[in-house]
């Protein structure tokens, strides 16, 4: 187990670093620079030349944007090892680990809450079209799930805007202030992801139901919650939680739409925001930072194949 | 712990996050309460407005709430927040007492002495006075305060204000003193008619010493901050939610009427406006027949300081460098019809560099006028456009609603000169490198701009933007040019002077007598004379056509029919002028 953790990490590490060369490179190459964008995005379009210029000069000094690519480099990772990454180019009072700080939770409540609401709509689902296997029941669980999969959340989004808002007045269309803020995000999310993971659980359920062993089971007379719940769901769980890791983790590191939508300060938004005006600070790290969590999970998935299946041992 | 209960463990761990805490994760604080003095004089008369109620409305999301530092949260720290020596009265723009009761201004026009009115206070009790002006003035030029942002100040000609933020005299050397604790001095390098409309902008706001020495960058978080304005900041929600309250502790001229105003940070989104979760909401074209049919009554127009238009890119082709190519480019298209029917009249047509406020100075524009325009074309050597390249206009998707409307003006080219173009639809950072860029092989055109000057000055119009003195008589000129404002060899005052004698060199015919007209006015003894040449200058550059208008943004804002008192900024889209002005009609 430790061996098989410290070859893990050591890959992990290499991986990042890899993520990070690749990222700066790309940052670099890409056109356009947050001070040309800025000039002009903040409505600041002094004519005024010499002011851009001693601007201009004086942000490549603080940010270190005067010094060889080589050195900018190594002074990102020495922040990011340090966990001391200074200012963001567009919040110039906000330090990035102070963005990350904030933001981070945000994503998590939301991805862990869409992720506990799709889990706890597909198993059943898939459950009920594993043991109907082939009946109306399965089909139509099927067919919903189905439908689900194939709208994109940020248009279920609009339309539970248009339905809790707009005609039942029940939920404010957006904000992060109060608990009811969280229920449109969280079913716009939770409930795309709901077929995929109702036809990963019917289609190993089903696998697992025909098993020699279920057979054994069932011939000593066991119940539906011993058989099916007990033995039988215990062993299938294997493909959900493979699924379940990295969407996890692809929620945690920030929605753009859904955030951007409901107005939720996740880290998307900072991304999205980085991205478009060239935030390089803020971009570099928190792409690290996003391949960080996706790798930090599928290693956490593995670890959980133990736990759920003695069988599988670490090497 | 058998396997069943861990569904419960989990509900239970996530319930216990929002109660423990209280709110959900990434949310600020609520401020405290701050002691309160006395009670704020009640200055309503009870048939005026009375004071009460909560306005809720979006605004552009803010990255710093810092008013010395420029971002959008500077402009929410002038509209309520904070409050200068003196204020604008309204859309007006005209200067009224704020924490100046009274002024004098010395018979050269050089000497500004401000009254400070006794008994202010900041909303944490403090006393307000002179030296916190005079602490705050210089903090908002000093260079440190912003280091790697932009400055709010932007040449008002405080004396030795640009030396200070070079970095080439102290600060005791700059021009704000304080006399006495209610007396204020300000002395000007040159007179300036406008200095006072210019001094109630965002750098003209005072800060708490205190609170930003001691708290350093994080003196604006909503459990730190201390503010002298009508109302007070309680509580930010980065990239989501901002809320004020009313400052008890305000004892100034501008008292506020609402109780709490609510800023949901952008993207603005109807949906809301109709669910009743804001008060007020800026409307875009796309949705503006569905709103003028259903909520016609709700909406508020207002004319802006926003141009829109083409700017000429240079490069190898010459084919743009005839300036009557570019008059017929600008002559021959309709921008009436095209308002009407593409943008249905949410802009104006514009003809001027000049926005409707100013119309005086908008009879230099070119007209409508393709019979004159297809002659231009001829003489240049393109009868019916024979012999014409196709030419490029460079857009970028983030400038809101100009696409379908850049669309109609390549058509209008099309049918009245027989040219061809095309849009290139950049990505803003891609955008913003190319316009600037010089423009290799073949290609040649024009970039889309907007702009507005931040204040109604028409000659800021004319010197701050669209100067001829980088319209260049070849376009290969401005290789060199470019060059020499890339080379980081050189130490920036060494560029900047050598880039001048570059542009005395290079520019184009118009340029020149754009410099020299621009000495002139310098110069000038009269204002009659500075007027007559401002006027030349205005004539020449339309005439020159390097910067083609467009169109006039203009604004469209829902605002609930209870709600009074809200006077969009012409210069400022999608802000009212001060949050103090708004109130609940009962």
């Amino acid at each position: 187990m430790l061996r098989f953790l410290a070859k893990r990490l050591g890959f992990m590490l290499i991986a990042l670093i890899f993520v990070s060369l690749l990222t700066f490179t790309l940052m670099h190459m890409a056109p356009g620079s947050f001070l040309d964008a800025k000039r002009i995005s903040s409505g600041d379009v002094s004519g005024d030349e010499q002011a851009s210029i001693d601007v201009i000069a004086e942000m490549e000094k603080r940010y270190g944007l005067d010094q060889p690519l080589w050195k900018q480099y190594l002074m990102y990772m020495e922040g990011m090892v340090a966990w001391n990454m200074g200012p963001s180019f567009q919040f110039p009072q906000m330090s990035i680990e102070e963005i990350i700080a904030r933001a981070f939770p945000v994503s998590v409540t939301l991805a862990v809450l869409s992720v506990a609401l799709s889990v706890v709509i597909a198993v059943p689902l898939g459950i009920l079209a594993a043991v109907r296997q082939n009946t109306w029941w399965d089909y139509g669980a099927m067919f919903l799930s189905m439908i689900g999969n194939s709208i994109p959340a940020y248009v279920l989004a609009v339309f539970l805007m248009l339905l809790f808002s707009l005609k039942l007045h029940w939920l404010p269309t957006a904000g992060w202030t109060e608990p009811k803020h969280v229920i449109m995000p969280v079913l716009a999310l939770g409930l795309g992801s709901v077929g995929g993971i109702a036809r990963y659980m019917r289609t190993s359920l089903v696998e697992a139901l025909r098993q020699d062993y279920i057979a054994a089971a069932w011939a000593k007379g066991g119940t539906f919650n011993k058989v099916v719940l007990g033995h039988a769901l215990r062993n299938s769980l294997i493909p959900l939680v493979t699924v379940l890791g990295p969407q996890l983790a692809r929620l945690m590191v920030g929605t753009v739409f859904i955030e951007s939508m409901f107005r939720i300060p996740g880290l998307g938004q900072y991304f999205t925001l980085a991205a478009n005006t060239r935030d390089f600070p803020l971009l570099m790290t928190s792409t690290v930072f996003f391949a960080f969590v996706i790798m930090g999970m599928n290693l956490i998935v593995d670890i959980a194949y133990g736990f759920l299946d003695p069988r599988i041992r670490f090497e | 712990m058998s396997r069943r209960y861990w569904p419960k463990v989990l509900a239970t761990a996530l319930l216990s996050i929002f109660v423990l805490t209280g709110c959900l994760p990434g949310q600020t604080k609520q401020a405290e309460e701050p002691p309160k003095t006395e009670p704020a004089a009640q200055t309503n008369t009870p048939a005026g407005p009375q004071q009460g109620g909560t306005f809720r409305m979006y605004i552009i999301n803010p990255t710093s709430m810092d008013p010395h530092i420029y971002t959008y949260g500077a402009h929410i720290h002038r509209m309520g927040l904070s409050e200068g020596l003196v204020t604008w009265k309204d859309s007006s723009f005209e200067v009224a007492p704020a924490s100046a009761e009274s002024w004098k201004i010395s018979d050269d026009g050089l000497t500004y002495t401000f009254k400070i009115k006794q008994g202010l206070t900041w909303s944490n009790g403090d006393p307000l006075n002179a030296r916190d002006f005079e602490y705050s003035l210089i903090r908002a030029i000093d260079p440190k305060t912003w280091a790697g942002a932009y400055a709010s100040y932007q040449g008002a000609g405080i004396l030795n204000a640009a030396q200070f933020q070079k970095g080439e005299v102290t600060a005791d050397q700059v021009g704000v003193k304080s006399v006495d604790d209610y007396t204020l001095e300000i002395k000007l390098e040159k007179k300036n008619p406008i200095f006072l409309m210019r001094l109630a902008e965002v750098w003209g706001l005072p800060v708490h010493k205190a609170t930003v020495e001691k708290f350093g960058k994080d003196w604006t978080r909503p459990e730190n901050i201390v503010t002298n304005g009508p109302f007070r900041l309680t509580a930010w929600t980065v990239n989501s939610e901002i809320k004020l309250a009313r400052n008890e502790n305000y004892k100034g001229p501008n008292p506020a009427y609402l109780d709490e105003v609510q800023l949901f940070l952008n993207p603005p989104n109807i949906l809301s406006y109709e669910n009743n979760e804001v008060d007020s909401v800026e409307v875009t074209a796309a949705d503006i027949d569905r709103v003028r049919e259903k909520m016609g009554n709700e909406l508020l127009s207002t004319t802006t300081g926003v141009i829109n238009g083409i700017w000429l890119m240079y490069g190898d082709n010459q084919v743009l460098m005839d300036k009557r190519v570019r008059q017929a480019l600008s002559m021959s298209v309709d921008r009436a019809k095209i308002a009407k029917i593409v943008a249905k009249d949410t802009v104006e047509p514009a003809w001027s560099l000049f926005p409707p406020m100013f119309k005086e100075w908008q009879q230099y524009g070119l007209k409508y006028d393709v019979a004159a325009a297809k002659k231009l074309m001829a003489d240049a050597g393109y009868p019916d456009g024979k012999g014409f390249p196709e030419i490029s206009v460079l857009i970028s998707y983030n400038i809101a609603a100009t696409d379908p409307f850049m669309v109609a003006v390549i058509d209008e080219w099309k049918n009245n000169l027989g040219i061809t173009a095309k849009i290139e639809n950049l990505e803003w950072g891609n955008f913003s490198q190319k316009r600037f860029a010089y423009q290799e092989g073949d290609y040649a055109g024009f970039f889309n701009f907007s702009w507005t000057s931040p204040y109604p000055e028409a000659e800021n119009y004319l010197r701050s933007n669209w100067g001829l003195d980088t319209v260049w008589a070849n376009g290969k000129d401005y290789k060199g040019y470019l060059d020499l404002q890339n080379n980081k060899e050189l130490d920036p005052a060494e560029r900047i002077k050598k880039m001048e004698e570059y542009r005395l060199e290079h520019a184009s015919p118009e340029g020149q007598k754009w410099i020299e007209l621009k000495a002139k006015v310098d110069a000038a003894t009269s204002d009659a004379e500075k007027t007559s040449t401002y006027q030349e200058m205005a004539k020449l550059r339309e005439e020159t056509a390097a910067y083609i208008p467009l169109t006039y943004a203009k604004s469209f804002r829902l605002v609930k029919p209870g709600f009074k008192g809200v006077d969009p900024n012409p210069f400022l889209i999608g802000y009212p002028m001060y949050f103090r002005s708004i109130y609940v009609q009962k």
